[in-house]
């Protein structure tokens, strides 16, 4: 049945020679018995699903645990520019400027929508932002002049004033969620 | 021996094992080069074979059809690893990670069948691949590969000819250049 090919090849030599040596070093003996096999291949059938459990955590674990710590970082959401220290003390003197001013504070907080004369302006950076993470939108509406936002993030000191078209995309988008609009009233505040 | 006329099919079954799986799991081996993928190939040939002996007409014989059935096998792992292999590239690339475009049988192999001559077998189509272990890790005659393979002897000859001159291309020239009289073996590495 067998017709041995020709081993006068080298390359023939070669492959015929190195498939009997492959066939030494990983012999293997014949199953048992036919129950032997099956049971066998039961066992291995099992090993097989538990290694392929093992590989599918392996891999998807970390990615599950990177993908969320991915979708929680706020690196793409571009906070607010945060000022702190010294850089507070700037905004409040252009702020408040006579009392026309009006101080609209658009965080959700029991001061929403209420008016905050000048005085007031150091107890309300300093104290009221508080410490948590919540963004706070200030509009600013003096006597002339364009209407500007104190926007402040994240902490006590984090504000800067900007006037509307010095606002950046994520800033324009957080104060528009904070305040409702972005064309504020001159005269009146929005609420 | 033929397995569609048994009534007790353990009978025929373990007689089947005992006188062939050792040569089905060592071409199984050949071809693949992994000792685990080898046993999971050569238990679903005979697995296999116990859902299909009722096809075998005898007129073969009982190891044409089991390489047969294992050819089958291979191809379908084969193709199957690709195709997951091709999708996780796909959705590796397409997450702005680098690039991937590893070939899918670079898995672990064993390194003594990686470093033989097989290894280099390993890189050609898979038609060609399997012609070359039947007719040369198992010595079939060119009728018999073509019975296996059911396809004529003269796509046999062609496929073992392309395998062979792609060898021999790829090859270092003292595999292929060797003196017949010389007696070691020539090999890649041993």
């Amino acid at each position: 049945m067998m017709t041995p090919a020709s081993n006068s090849d080298p390359l023939e030599r070669c492959l015929i020679d190195q498939a009997d040596q492959l066939a030494k070093t990983t012999s293997t003996s014949a199953p048992r018995s036919a129950a032997w096999f099956l049971r066998e291949h039961q066992n291995r059938s099992r090993r097989r699903a538990f290694r392929r459990a093992v590989t599918l955590a392996a891999v998807a674990v970390p990615l599950a645990v990177g993908g969320f710590a991915h979708w929680l970082s706020p690196s793409d959401q571009a906070p607010l520019r945060v000022i702190t220290g010294d850089e507070l003390s700037p905004p409040a003197p252009r702020v408040s400027q006579g009392p026309q001013v009006d101080w609209t504070r658009l965080d959700p907080s029991a001061n929403r929508g209420e008016s905050i004369d000048e005085s007031s302006l150091d107890w309300f950076a300093l104290d009221q932002l508080g410490d948590d993470f919540v963004p706070v939108a200030i509009e600013v509406i003096p006597a002339e002049g364009p209407a500007q936002f104190v926007l402040g993030l994240l902490a006590v000191g984090s504000v800067r004033t900007a006037s509307l078209e010095e606002l950046s995309p994520t800033e324009f988008a957080a104060v528009e969620s904070l305040y409702g609009s972005t064309t504020p009233a001159v005269s009146t505040p929005p609420f | 021996m033929d397995p569609s006329r048994e009534n007790s099919p353990p009978e025929w079954f373990e007689q089947w094992i005992h006188a062939h799986y050792e040569r089905i799991r060592r071409a199984a081996f050949v071809l693949c080069g992994h000792s685990a993928d080898a046993d999971d190939l050569a238990q679903e040939t005979f697995l296999r074979l116990l859902s299909t002996r009722s096809q075998f007409s005898g007129k073969s014989s009982p190891e044409t059809w089991l390489y047969a059935i294992l050819l089958n096998a291979h191809r379908q792992r084969c193709r199957s690893n690709q195709r997951l292999w091709r999708r996780w590239c796909e959705w590796w690339n397409g997450h702005g990670s680098k690039a991937v475009s590893v070939p899918p049988d670079a898995q672990i192999h064993s390194r003594e069948w990686a470093e033989s001559i097989w290894g280099a077998v390993a890189q050609l189509p898979v038609a060609q691949r399997q012609a070359i272990v039947l007719r040369y890790a198992e010595q079939l005659s060119y009728e018999e590969i073509a019975e296996v393979l059911e396809c004529p002897v003269g796509t046999v000859r062609s496929r073992l000819h392309a395998a062979t001159a792609t060898l021999r291309e790829r090859l270092p020239p003292d595999v292929v250049l060797q003196p017949v009289e010389q007696e070691t073996t020539p090999c890649l590495a041993r």
